[in-house]
């Protein structure tokens, strides 16, 4: 069995771990709307 | 003046210690000194890294794509069956079953509603008939908030399937069940929908449940949509943050007398710190500082973030 101080160690490794995974989200969803808007900033280029 | 007698400048705070100990049993107690220090610090990091976690803005939408979702085992739950008689051994032989059948809990927080606090949990039942007693038991001792994780965006609805209905099974159906594992773990584990390893494939309500004690029934909670996900787990973050204001020791942004000093705001020769209040706010707080000036009792503001 863990001790206390182990276990604490741990939780906090598991909540940084999910922080991470939600970053690592935002900054993708930020990537891809800064690729959709410079995609839609050339397309209008070259259509108008 | 000989060394011995020289006068010390800093007098260090120390906590007393019996003089009867040994060298041996001395450093033994401040090694115990320093390691419920050491625990009182991770525990206060672990609350950081919670309300950390339930501000940052990526979470809400997360929950709303079913990544989320918030059980609870509730108070009482010692009532269940095959359960330890005190509540918080309860709470850990249920909250290792959900472990080992294969959720993703990244965190479990134990925490004593108020009424008020428990009337806003559960606002879109305040109309229904069983609202009041609802309140008496949620009210009536600690229930233990799990935040869990599901990439694969089912969080709630695994949860939900997990904890199965609050009705209670027909015994014989729990009886073929039980029988059929007994006789066959093979086939019991090969026909079950949970992970290897899992004793049962009855929900946790049907595993827990005791025929003889109403509240059995309802050990456990779960959100019935993302979007209740998404509000529970704000309602969360209130409570935390609560709780984290009244540990011991520095508060999330809390300002010591110093900062205040050091800020500008007051002036160390003529003003006297009266008090510091905060203002809680969804994002930072603002401290209402009442200081004595020269010009009389004034109040005026701190600006303060939240962790």
């Amino acid at each position: 069995m863990k001790s206390k101080k182990q276990q604490l160690i741990d939780d906090i490794q598991k909540i940084d771990d999910v922080i991470a995974f939600l970053d690592k989200r935002a900054t993708q969803k930020k990537n891809k709307k800064i690729q959709n808007n410079e995609h839609k900033r050339k397309t209008n280029r070259y259509t108008t | 003046m000989s060394i011995r007698e020289k006068p010390i400048g800093i007098q260090l705070e120390q906590a007393p210690v019996p003089f009867h100990l040994s060298r041996r049993e001395n450093a033994k107690v401040a090694t115990e000194a320093s390691e419920n220090i050491l625990i009182s610090n991770l525990e206060k990091r672990r609350y950081e890294g919670i309300l950390k976690l339930l501000n940052h803005p990526e979470l809400n939408t997360a929950a709303q794509e079913g990544i989320f979702t918030v059980g609870i085992i509730k108070p009482q739950a010692y009532k269940g069956k095959d359960l330890p008689e005190e509540d918080e051994k309860a709470t850990q032989v249920l909250y290792r079953e959900i472990v080992g059948r294969g959720f993703n809990v990244v965190f479990a927080v134990s925490l004593q509603l108020t009424r008020d606090q428990a009337e806003k949990f559960y606002g879109e039942h305040r109309d229904k008939p069983f609202f009041d007693s609802l309140m008496d038991f949620t009210v009536s001792g600690p229930m233990t908030f799990l935040l869990i994780q599901d990439r694969s965006g089912k969080a709630v609805s695994k949860w939900r399937h997990e904890i199965g209905s609050t009705k209670a099974p027909p015994d014989e159906k729990v009886q073929a069940i039980e029988t059929s594992h007994r006789q066959s773990p093979v086939d019991a584990k090969l026909k079950t929908p949970f992970p290897p390893g899992h004793p049962t494939n009855l929900t946790l309500r049907a595993q827990f449940r005791n025929p003889d004690v109403e509240a059995s029934n309802n050990i456990f909670h779960g959100s019935d949509s993302p979007e209740s996900a998404a509000r529970e787990i704000g309602i969360l973050r209130e409570y935390i943050r609560d709780v984290y204001e009244n540990l011991d020791g520095d508060k999330p942004g809390f300002p010591a007398e110093e900062d205040i000093f050091d800020s500008g705001l007051l002036n160390p020769d003529t003003d006297q710190l009266i008090s510091v209040e905060r203002q809680p706010g969804e994002e930072s707080y603002e401290h209402v500082v009442r200081a004595r000036t020269p010009k009389g009792e004034q109040v005026l503001f701190y600006p303060g973030k939240v962790a």
